[in-house]
């Protein structure tokens, strides 16, 4: 048995990290358990010339066909899942986009009661994303009309570049909001990292350290401040004692392949919208009075266009957004659905992933058209998707599977998920004003992707893993209160992204981390009152 | 010609059917995809994978070496409508591999593009955003603050099927 900490945070992802350096420059002895390595920065495929081969194997998002040694499989016939389990978690792969969710996304029982109300507001939140911004390092434009103001971002935006321009033109044709697109990447050198230098290789993540990969960007001053990291740590169970508090938490060793007991007095989950549900259920059902504990899962509803255009944009270049549109994030119910969508405007892709399909499944024909196709086709391309808020249902869900395991003999995860019927009204209509832009952008050729498959299942790339122990105001519909602590086990507080009530119809990082580092300041300015709680509070 | 020589020239005439040279771009074999192709395939479908892809040409009219273009092609796409997945598979490597070649990089340049074989470490110069010219002019945009949240009306909305209101 190691020393007890005074908190034990499991997963080391952006909400990991976040919890542990708070908490950890705090003075708290504070233990972090990883089941990954590190993902060191030359262990990114940027400086192979067959990079792009790589992100189709070991660098490839969905860890089913990547079979790391540090992942586990997920079992899903819908769901393509994005994870990365590895120090910094999926901050190693994402694509770092940052806007923030909007007031009404916390207001969505007043709106239409098909979803619950957040026991937070957006006003309650805003001061954490203002701080996130500063301590992740973020580029983006202030005064965008269709947000509340806010402070300005610590670095200018990126480039607009001809990407940006051309599809700004085209939102401009249609009298249609957009706004150069915030992003957790530095456009200028900051706090010891460098501006992003256009490299484009954003998929496969960011080896520079432009993009906040959160090993490089926030785990060397939870470090710094004495976080005691371990990486190779699989949790198999947390363990409770008499008292109903959690006791601490049974890891496998995978160096040693030895098991090992962490007691500590306060345990932070920080195992993704998949893995902390998984977690939970592994653990005699924790924490799950409420039968709430992997249902709702929401992923957004996607749906995407790749379209080119005569002039060249030179689209293998650059970061990889370009621009945000929120002309469609509140509900109008007169579109037939309620909720909204967001669109992310984005880059090509280099030769080869342009040529067998950057987002869909548009590719350049075999034989003796090859080459023309590619010649008017490569760096004049770009994709926008239409990201939009999946209404939460009970049905889509994270249990464990009966068949598969990991290497470490633990159930594998298994999710079902299927869009809600106003889901896909929405995504039905989103396509169609995806035409409406490529048609404006005058493009000469265009693709619509609904990731539909041949027989009608909805495949989405699950970038998002959200709501699977949500916060909310009632212990008996929901897993946490306002403050991420679980109604149930009053020591056990969830911070990453299942603690989403509603999914925004935004990338959801940048939210997932100012939840975290307001639960984390929460948990340190009240700590020696909360390591003792024996009851979980409404308020 | 050995049996070696033959697995060469069989799969160098498969790649060459789905990227052919012209004047400004190498066919994929000039550019060694058939030895890439061979590889890839072994390593995610195991040691019988090229065999088995020769066995398939072979089953679908092939072998391609002995056919003439309109045959070769006509071999490809047979197997691109009976075998799908496999096909798609097998092109992906190919497309793959040909774009890492640094001839096809060369050709690429030449279309007038600055074009490097990977992102790092040069990166691109993409400029800087320029307020002048990049910030939006326009005030589109709008958001419901916190406390303007209003029900809105599902009546219109049947496939709720009731009970909302």
């Amino acid at each position: 048995m190691t020393e007890p900490a005074d908190v034990l945070v499991i997963g080391s992802g952006a909400s990991g990290a976040l919890s542990s350096m708070v908490l950890g420059q705090a003075g708290l002895n504070v233990v972090c358990l990883e089941q990954g390595g590190w993902t060191a920065p030359d262990d990114h495929p940027h400086f192979s010339t067959d990079w792009e081969w790589q992100r189709q194997r070991r660098w490839h998002p969905n860890n089913n066909f990547r079979h790391g040694r540090d992942d586990y499989p997920v079992e899903s016939t819908s769901s393509n899942i994005l994870m990365w389990n590895a120090v910094g978690g999926s901050t190693n792969i994402y694509t770092a986009l940052w806007p923030r969710y909007r007031p009404s996304d916390f207001r969505k029982g007043v709106e239409h009661g098909l979803a619950p109300d957040w026991p937070i507001t957006y006003e309650d939140l805003a001061p954490y994303y203002d701080r996130v911004d500063r301590i992740v390092g973020v580029s983006g434009l202030a005064g965008n009309p269709a947000m509340p103001p806010h402070d300005g971002y610590p670095t200018p935006p990126l480039p607009l570049r001809p990407v940006g321009r051309r599809l700004a033109g085209a939102f401009e044709r249609l009298g249609w909001h957009w706004w150069p697109i915030p992003a957790g990447v530095v456009s200028e050198d900051y706090d010891g990292r460098p501006a992003c230098n256009g490299c484009a290789g954003c998929v496969a993540g960011c080896a520079r350290g432009s993009m906040s990969k959160f090993s490089l960007s926030v785990w060397p001053k939870a470090l710094e401040a004495g976080v005691d990291l371990r990486p190779l740590a699989r949790v198999e169970r947390l363990e409770r004692g008499k008292d109903g508090r959690l006791s601490g938490a049974v890891y496998v060793d995978r160096r040693t392949g030895r098991r090992h007991f962490q007691a500590a007095d306060v345990v932070i989950l920080a195992a993704n919208g998949v893995g902390t549900p998984r977690l939970l259920l592994m653990s005699d059902n924790l924490a799950n009075s409420s039968d709430q504990v992997g249902r709702n899962l929401m992923h957004h509803t996607l749906v995407a266009c790749e379209l080119w255009v005569e002039e060249p944009l030179h689209s293998h270049m650059g970061f990889i957004g370009a621009l945000i549109s929120q002309e469609f994030a509140e509900t109008d119910v007169s579109r037939g659905f309620v909720n909204g969508f967001n669109f992310n405007c984005a880059t090509a892709g280099h030769a080869g992933g342009q040529s067998i399909g950057f987002v869909t499944p548009a590719s350049a024909p075999w034989g003796e058209g090859h080459h023309d196709w590619f010649r008017r086709h490569f760096g004049h391309g770009c994709a926008v998707f239409a990201i939009g808020d999946d209404l939460p249902q009970a049905s889509n869900r994270v249990t464990l599977s009966e068949h598969e395991k990991d290497a470490d003999g633990l159930p594998a995860p298994k999710i079902a998920y299927a869009p809600h019927e106003n889901d896909l009204r929405m995504m039905r209509f989103a396509l169609e004003r995806l035409e409406d832009i490529a048609k404006a952008a005058d493009a000469f050729d265009y693709h619509l992707h609904d990731y539909m498959s041949q027989d009608g299942v909805y495949q989405t790339p699950a970038w998002h893993l959200l709501g699977t122990a949500r916060m909310g105001g009632e212990p008996e519909t929901s897993v946490i209160n306002r403050w991420h602590q679980a109604w149930d086990v009053p020591n056990l507080y969830i911070v990453d992204g299942s603690a989403l009530t509603t999914g925004g119809v935004v990338n959801p990082t940048n939210t997932i981390c100012a939840l975290a580092l307001r639960a984390a300041e929460h948990l340190r300015d009240h700590f020696g009152e909360l390591r003792r709680a024996t009851r979980t509070s409404r308020n | 010609m050995n049996e070696a020589k033959a697995l060469a020239a069989e799969l160098a005439a498969l790649v060459d059917v789905l990227v052919p040279g012209d004047g400004a771009f190498p066919s994929a074999s000039e550019v060694g995809v058939q030895a890439k192709l061979a590889d890839r395939l072994t390593l995610m479908r195991g040691d019988g994978a090229v065999p088995a892809l020769i066995e398939s040409l072979a089953a679908a009219g092939g072998p391609l070496a002995r056919l003439e273009a309109g045959g070769r092609t006509a071999v490809l796409g047979r197997i691109e409508r009976e075998r799908p997945d496999d096909f798609l598979l097998i092109r992906n490597i190919v497309y793959l591999s040909y774009y890492e070649s640094p001839a096809v990089h060369e050709a690429i340049r030449a279309m007038g593009f600055t074009y490097h074989a990977a992102p790092l470490p040069a990166g691109y110069d993409v400029g800087r955003f320029d307020p002048a010219t990049d910030t939006p002019r326009h005030r589109r945009g709008a958001f419901v603050g916190t406390d303007e949240v209003r029900r809105v009306d599902l009546a219109k909305l049947d496939f709720l099927g009731g009970g909302h209101d």
